[in-house]
């Protein structure tokens, strides 16, 4: 086989690898054009809950110093089940920038976002009493052994959850504003 | 279990994925094809194979060494999302789950009565002695012993007395070639020996673990329709790898050709005359493709195209490698 040959032939497959990511790709963005439940990122937080028509979103009255209100990312679906994830940068100069708050609800316990902030290693769990509710705190490493704290309960039917680059006790802080 | 909840379980996203995983490893085999000009029926036979043991292990594969994969930030990244499409909603239905449910228990079926129902009986009827037939070892037949004389490893050959013209093996503990004498007393002595040339080579090659592991994965795909056609296509090449066998031990091209056209492409009868029939009867159909697929094979042999060492794994190699980090991003 010859050198030319060999060369030609890998251009030719990667041409036709290139055309089929394309066509796969535009494949994968008809359904969303055709169902707008579909997990989708949005603008911001008034057109996810006029699109997705999720009455009932928790969020924070408290923020810590390096974050503030709105998110800087909204992902959410309507079905099979409705989910949101709200990501907050830290909006201080000088600081490390990138997702460091992130606050997730979904009906199904099981709801795993993963994304920039999914923790890795958890260190120690403990119980926490949250207004009533039981929450399960996690305190661990997220990414790059950052450490990071996650804040877990139930309200009513879905399942809230925060997980922030912050210490434990800031987070129950933003958790603890959540609920009245 | 809901229709989604069973798509949602750990056999259903296996199912889903594995399909689509196949599909895309299809058209990669098929690009790559067209992109080196394959030719070569082993290559091909190699590159029709993926889409076939592939699939298999991508999915638990994945999911042991990425378990986030599921998660909803990487599907939102991924190239093709299945989840998007299963989930379509029209009229309170799922067309496309219920489509690719209806799909699955077709292709089922159809492993379930054309290969493994026929399979199974093949199986039980070889062991069966009852149903011998007239058979003449080929040392006793001097035109058989005079082909035989220079094919390398030669197991048991038969001659069977048949008015029809027959050329078969059986594979297993009890393998063998089975040559009818009406056969025997039409083709050349040259001509014989390539025919059972390229019998011994099935028989040969039944052996191989490569195409034996490549079966029992393609058994456990048994609801895949891609793994179905690729299997297929790669069945269909391996009389093309016999014939090279066959071409490489007696080194006479001609022979095999003379053979192939005596034993399979008698005369076509005239087209009977017009508007006395309309349509084709499924037995024509497959006469008609069965002589296209003979009249590729002859033509091959007598292009006489040469082996291509050069992508002999290189083909196979590249396509597996980009295989497997599409289907990556294949959720």
């Amino acid at each position: 086989m010859d050198v030319k040959r060999t060369a030609f032939g890998f251009l030719a497959f990667a041409a036709g690898l290139a055309i089929l990511v394309i066509a796969l790709k535009a494949l994968n963005g008809l359904p969303l054009i055709a169902d707008r439940d579909l997990m989708r990122r949005y603008g911001d937080f008034e057109e996810m809950r006029t699109s997705l028509g999720i009455r009932e979103v928790l969020v924070p009255s408290y923020f810590p110093e390096d974050f503030r209100w709105p998110p800087t990312g909204i992902l959410a679906q309507g079905k099979p089940y409705p989910a949101v994830i709200m990501e907050f940068e830290r909006s201080k100069e000088g600081k490390e920038r990138g997702v460091g708050l992130m606050i997730y609800q979904s009906v199904e316990d099981s709801f795993t976002p993963g994304g920039p902030m999914a923790i890795s290693r958890v260190r120690e769990r403990a119980t926490y009493p949250l207004k009533g509710r039981s929450a399960v705190l996690d305190v661990g490493f997220c990414g790059n052994d950052a450490p990071c704290s996650r804040i877990s309960w139930r309200e009513k039917d879905v399942r809230v959850t925060l997980l922030a680059r912050l210490t434990p006790f800031e987070l129950m802080k933003v958790a603890e504003s959540m609920l009245r | 279990m809901s229709l989604s909840g069973f798509f949602q379980s750990y056999p259903g996203l296996y199912m889903t994925q594995a399909f689509f995983h196949s599909l895309v490893a299809s058209i990669v085999a098929e690009i790559a094809i067209k992109a080196w000009d394959v030719r070569n029926p082993e290559v091909r036979q190699r590159v029709f194979l993926i889409p076939v043991v592939v699939p298999v292990f991508l999915f638990p594969l994945f999911r042991f060494f990425r378990p986030e994969r599921d998660s909803a930030y990487f599907r939102l990244g991924t190239v093709f999302e299945s989840g998007r499409w299963l989930g379509l909603e029209m009229l309170g239905t799922h067309p496309v789950m219920g489509g690719l449910v209806l799909v699955f228990t077709i292709t089922s079926l159809v492993f379930l009565f054309q290969e493994l129902i026929p399979i199974l009986r093949h199986s039980s009827e070889s062991g069966n002695p009852g149903k011998s037939v007239d058979k003449v070892d080929f040392p006793e037949d001097p035109a058989i012993r005079a082909a035989m004389e220079t094919l390398p490893a030669v197991p048991a050959v038969f001659v069977v007395e048949d008015d029809d013209f027959l050329i078969y093996s059986t594979t297993g503990k009890d393998a063998a070639v089975y040559v009818s004498s009406s056969l025997v007393k039409t083709l050349t002595e040259g001509e014989l020996r390539s025919a059972v040339a390229h019998e011994i080579s099935h028989v040969v090659r039944s052996r191989h673990p490569m195409l034996v592991g490549a079966y029992l994965l393609r058994a456990l795909m048994f609801f895949n329709p891609v793994v179905l056609m690729e299997f297929r296509r790669a069945a269909h090449e391996e009389e093309k790898v016999c014939d090279e066998f066959a071409v490489s031990v007696t080194r006479n091209r001609r022979a095999l050709v003379q053979a192939l056209r005596k034993l399979y492409l008698p005369p076509e009868e005239p087209p009977p005359p017009r508007g006395r029939r309309n349509r084709k009867t499924a037995k024509e159909i497959e006469e008609r493709s069965h002589r296209l697929n003979i009249e590729s094979r002859i033509s091959r042999l007598e292009s006489g195209e040469d082996h291509d060492p050069g992508i002999r794994w290189l083909v196979p190699a590249t396509v597996t490698v980009a295989v497997v980090v599409m289907n990556y991003f294949i959720v």
